[in-house]
């Protein structure tokens, strides 16, 4: 009969090694992951010029949007999606003519709506959400 | 430093990473141990006491002080071998593969395990263990903790701890013999 315990003779003797240094390099390594790993999320810091040129775009895209939707667009308003949005901003990077955004603007109709005030302040508070995401679009291209 | 002195450190302000290195420098070595003898492979040790020590680090904020330091890091780093052993069986039971075969060429493969045949074969029986009952195989006999922070750290009763252990030795001790 086999010697069942012929395994309690090996047992305690580790058969197991670790790399040259490992043990003596863990803490600098396991400091260095915690350092990555809990990095708070860096904040923002915009330069002057990019906030200038960001409200100035801004401006002028409202400005112009306005302008655009009183003598360009059809009756029934237009609801703008971000991806129209979007266009926009590469208007302004590609010095698309006024024919060539309306064009776009127009191949992004999602949905009409009947005239009146309330839609229209409807419109505008969307245009808010929209003008920040242009902003978070500016800034996710910039950094 | 006693593991008061290291909570109490970690209490003072901006005292906290100083007394984290603390902890680091006097368990990584006894928890590494611990995680390999359950993983076997190195690189899977490594692994899982970097994830047990960055839980350590999140946890401590909030560590109560209910269990012992020791007792509580040595829990997390249970756990986080457990939580990578089932992921492990999972990735096993998918593939269909012979659970014994796949412990014994890990092993077999491995260039930082320098065990005999014998060695090589108790860990790969080891492995085959259902996962608490190596657990508290391993807790018992390399660790050769009492039954009483074993129950704590798993939280189980002692006697079923004491049934679990007993069935392993009988399971290993079969298992040679048939050989």
């Amino acid at each position: 009969m086999k010697d069942s315990n012929i395994w309690q003779d090996r047992a305690k003797s580790n058969p197991f090694i670790v790399p040259q240094g490992y043990f003596e390099s863990f803490e600098e390594r396991m400091m260095a992951r915690i350092a990555v790993e809990t990095k708070p999320a860096t904040k923002r810091f915009l330069p002057m010029p990019m906030i200038r040129w960001i409200a100035g775009v801004a401006a002028v895209f409202i400005l112009g949007f306005i302008g655009v939707q009183q003598f360009y667009l059809k009756p029934h308003q237009v609801l703008m999606n971000q991806g129209a949005m979007y266009n926009v901003i590469a208007y302004y990077a590609q010095d698309l003519d006024d024919a060539s955004l309306t064009s776009m603007m127009a191949d992004n109709e999602i949905l009409t709506i009947e005239e009146s005030q309330d839609d229209a302040i409807d419109l505008m508070e969307w245009m808010d959400v929209d003008e920040m995401a242009i902003i978070d679009a500016m800034i996710n291209m910039a950094y | 430093m006693t593991d008061q002195d290291i909570i109490g450190l970690y209490k003072q302000k901006g005292q906290e990473e100083k007394a984290f290195t603390e902890l680091l420098r006097i368990y990584h070595e006894r928890l590494y141990w611990h995680i390999r003898r359950m993983v076997t492979s190195h690189d899977d040790a490594d692994d899982v006491l970097q994830n047990a020590f960055l839980k350590i680090w999140k946890a401590l904020p909030n560590f109560r002080g209910d269990s012992g330091l020791f007792t509580w890091i040595y829990r997390i780093a249970t756990n986080e071998a457990l939580s990578f052993l089932n992921q492990r069986k999972k990735r096993l039971a998918l593939r269909m593969d012979d659970p014994d075969q796949v412990a014994i060429d890990r092993l077999e493969g491995d260039e930082y395990f320098d065990g005999d045949a014998v060695q090589k074969k108790l860990y790969a029986i080891i492995e085959t263990l259902p996962t608490k009952q190596k657990m508290v195989f391993q807790m018992k006999y390399f660790d050769e903790m009492k039954y009483t922070e074993i129950a704590e750290i798993l939280d189980t009763s002692v006697g079923a701890l004491k049934a679990s252990y007993h069935h392993a030795t009988k399971k290993i001790e079969q298992a040679f013999i048939e050989d």
